[in-house]
């Protein structure tokens, strides 16, 4: 009989086992991906055209502070960097809240809590197999590099980065799993702490004058780190001793809660609110509002910050010949505009206006596995139906999210002194919404066809077919490869003509396999 | 001539290579209480869900008031109260019940409210906040509030408390009054023995008896204890089991008991008491006969 705490340990590494995996496959394929996107852009030697851009105030808050990009190296930790950091905090995070706040939620924690096991040493050998998770991605992205002809010194700081925004990104889903239940919420609310010291980070990186905001977010911690560049390694105490504290702060915070229970408490009461519910049409939205005002809410102040940056990047191209020279050369020529800034920005929003369709329609999938829909299936509304409901209420939420971003960026860029009509905007966003038909179809073919594993495949398949279609060009794949990639038909609109007839097929190809999709849903058994 | 209420067919239902639903054939007349009794895993779950359409059988037919079971008219005639009930947490339990209603499309107002009244729930609440009993109430107050023809309850009692147990067999016996026709899948034995007119068994998908309470405690006989002297009563005519106790025997008599107490009249006796069988020992008996079988 296997001792009780390897028990909780294998328990628990099995349910972070799949993430893990497919996180540490993503990363080490995005670094491989940006160190051959160097080599194919000239190495060092082509990248001094890039450095006056690395400098550029507004190209350093989105992209972070580097020096010079002379190593692959460098040119991983500036173009992907602040991607796969991002990355890897809100994956932590989300796994953090569904290793602890998820199991109290539906109280299989209290089958763990037995005998010598107390709440406190489940919760300790948890964060334990997070910590381990984390390493095992860290570990992989530095051996990457290494692989990739890197130093050693810069890989491995380059890999306690990685550790040091995992181990961060786990602390706060911990943390807001003990302030906050359920673990929706718990995980609303640590993605929101993430995306928040992210922002900071961005003002910090800036401008000189708010260089010091760097030392109140861990995305700034890492930043001083300075992999291949100027290795600083003090900057690693706050970035991993940091997460530590919070760890022991979490589990002394858990002996202070009932199990189950969480520090702050919504009220368990509330009149009734019978807005919405009269039909499963109206139901469709009400049930998802709140995720839809965090989705409109981030992506307004993303819209924001990018249009306030459009003068500052404009500026910058018309100032320097061999910036624009290049640009050119990397197939974005049209940024020395602020229109064309705009429409490759907005070109780029649309993997999060995909995204929220596909998460939107694959609740109907997780909503089905939990056993929501049994009663409103059986004696309720047909399922097509249902599925069609949810379907309006998603295209209505991404026109709506669509909107609100196209006001705050025109806003963002009215701001910084740019004279742009809102027009020019809306024409912008509404063509980065050109896959929305598409992503529909895929959405409907999950639920119908894998409905217990349909958000992480689709989740997958969109942050692939990204990735593909940002780098494909610049490592040269084949065009019949590029062809195949969704994204490949989102042009920079309206610089460039939208690319009706591409938009089109795919459209048709969606069209098919959310037909196929149907077709299954109304035919197979409701899981659950 | 009417349909029946519920009516199904040689009903198979195959996941992969194990058949979970072994050619069931079962009928629910309107205004019967039908208990579905069977051991975990024995298939009641899966039946009920087919005659929700929310499984599709692998063959066979269910029929809900002559309509195949999925259909608009097969759901708007029934109504489901599941085992575990999962639901929305964020709403509040009136929310739910207003939800359920209107999903439902035909829901009974005042009746809710004498619902919500009667199993005490406090519908302020979300259901995040309710114990896995008050969740229940909250599903069988959305049930039995729709007035539905056919009432498919798959272990709706459980998690709750004996005086709720006992609001819920009242409004069982409303319903049947009205003519609704219930099919209760559950593991109270009593509770089913105080509810249904029939019971039918299930054990590995297949059901091995569909019958009247009163045939099966007569199949099974009556049990007396007899003090004394007795005695072998192995022979007697009737007789089917002989279990000694400290002062007497334990005698299970299976039809009219007349030898049986022609031979006690020989023996030296202090007293006899006799019983019916209950369900519980009903079902046990079968269950081993069947897995004997």
């Amino acid at each position: 009989m296997s001792r009780p705490l390897t028990t909780v340990r294998a328990v628990v590494w099995r349910e972070a086992r799949s993430s893990t995996i497919i996180i540490t496959v993503l990363i080490a394929a995005v670094i491989e991906v940006g160190l051959r996107s160097f080599v194919a852009s000239g190495g060092a030697v082509g990248m001094l055209a890039l450095q006056p851009l690395v400098q550029n105030p507004a190209v350093a808050a989105l992209y972070g502070r580097v020096a010079n990009l002379d190593t692959g190296g460098v040119f991983v930790v500036w173009k992907m960097g602040a991607f796969m950091l991002l990355m890897v905090a809100v994956w932590s995070a989300l796994l953090a809240t569904r290793l602890t706040r998820a199991h109290e939620d539906d109280g299989s924690w209290d089958v763990l809590v037995i005998g010598r096991r107390d709440r406190g040493s489940v919760l300790r050998t948890t964060t334990l197999i997070l910590a381990l998770s984390v390493v095992v991605v860290a570990m992989v992205s530095g051996l990457v590099l290494l692989a990739g002809g890197q130093s050693a010194a810069g890989s491995a700081y380059f890999a306690l980065g990685v550790l040091a925004t995992g181990w961060s990104g786990a602390a706060i889903g911990l943390l807001a799993a003990q302030f906050v239940a359920p673990r929706r919420s718990a995980s609303q609310a640590a993605i929101a702490i993430i995306i928040a010291a992210f922002f900071v980070r961005m003002v910090a990186d800036s401008t000189v004058s708010t260089e010091w905001l760097r030392d109140v977010t861990f995305f700034g911690w890492v930043e001083k780190i300075g992999a291949f560049q100027h290795a600083n390694p003090l900057a690693l105490v706050p970035a991993l001793v940091g997460p530590m504290v919070i760890a022991v702060v979490v589990v002394i915070l858990q002996g202070r809660r009932d199990a189950g229970g969480a520090l702050w408490t919504h009220p368990d009461s509330a009149p009734p609110q019978p807005f919405l519910l009269g039909s499963a049409w109206t139901f469709a939205w009400r049930e998802r509002s709140s995720v839809w005002r965090w989705w409109t809410g981030g992506l307004a102040i993303f819209g924001g910050i990018l249009g306030y940056l459009t003068h500052a990047l404009v500026s910058l191209a018309q100032t320097d010949p061999g910036y624009v020279a290049l640009l050119k050369r990397f197939g974005y020529g049209a940024m020395v505009t602020g229109v064309g800034f705009v429409a490759l920005v907005t070109a780029a929003i649309s993997v999060a206006f995909t995204y929220l369709v596909f998460t939107w329609i694959a609740t109907v999938a997780s909503d089905e596995v939990k056993g929501r829909l049994d009663v409103a299936l059986a004696t309720g509304p047909r399922r097509l139906t249902w599925l069609a409901s949810v379907l309006a209420s998603g295209l209505l939420a991404v026109v709506v999210a669509a909107g609100v971003t196209t006001l705050s960026m025109w806003l963002g860029v009215r701001l910084s002194g740019t004279p742009m009509s809102l027009s020019t905007v809306f024409k912008a966003i509404a063509s980065s919404l050109g896959l929305v038909p598409f992503i529909v179809g895929v959405a409907l073919w999950l639920v119908g066809r894998l409905p217990r594993s349909s958000f992480v495949v689709g989740s997958v398949f969109i942050l692939v077919a990204y990735v593909v279609q940002a780098l494909g060009p610049i490592l040269k794949w084949p065009n019949w490869a590029l062809a195949c990639d969704p994204f490949h038909y989102i042009r920079a609109v309206p610089v460039q003509p939208v690319d009706l007839t591409g938009l089109a097929w795919v459209s048709v190809v969606g069209a098919g396999i959310g037909a196929l999709g149907l077709w299954r849903y109304s035919r197979r058994d409701v899981v659950g | 001539m009417t349909s029946p209420a519920l009516d199904i067919q040689h009903l198979v239902k195959d996941y992969g290579t194990t058949r979970a639903v072994n050619d069931v054939t079962l009928s629910l007349e309107p205004g019967e209480v039908l208990g579905f009794l069977g051991p975990n895993g024995a298939g009641k779950s899966t039946t009920l869900r087919l005659a929700l359409g929310l499984l599709r059988p692998t063959s066979g037919t269910v029929t809900v008031l002559g309509h195949p079971a999925g259909t608009d008219e097969a759901r708007a005639r029934v109504a489901y109260v599941a085992g575990d009930v999962s639901l929305w947490p964020q709403l509040t339990g009136e929310d739910t019940l207003t939800l359920l209603a209107s999903l439902h499309g035909s829901t009974d107002a005042a009746y809710t409210k004498e619902l919500v009244d009667r199993f005490e729930l406090d519908t302020r609440k979300r259901l995040r906040a309710y114990s896995k009993g008050n969740r229940q109430k909250v599903a069988l107050i959305g049930a039995f509030a729709t007035r539905a023809e056919v009432l498919l309850l798959d272990e709706p009692t459980s998690g709750l408390d004996p005086l709720m147990e006992r609001v819920f067999r009242e409004c069982i016996v409303d319903a049947r009054s009205r003519g609704q026709a219930i099919l209760l899948s559950s593991h109270m034995l009593s509770e089913v023995e105080h509810l249904c007119n029939r019971v039918a068994m299930i054990r590995s998908g297949k059901l091995f008896t569909v019958a009247d309470v009163a045939d099966l405690q007569k199949r099974v006989g009556v049990e007396f204890d007899v003090v004394g002297e007795v005695g072998d009563l192995a022979g007697v005519q009737g007789v089917t089991h002989v279990e000694e106790l400290p002062d007497g025997v334990r005698v299970r008599v299976v039809g009219a008991p007349t030898a049986f107490l022609a031979a006690l009249a020989t023996r030296n006796i202090t007293a006899v008491h006799g019983r019916e069988a209950s369900l519980e020992e009903i079902f046990l008996n079968y269950y081993d006969e069947s897995m004997t079988a």
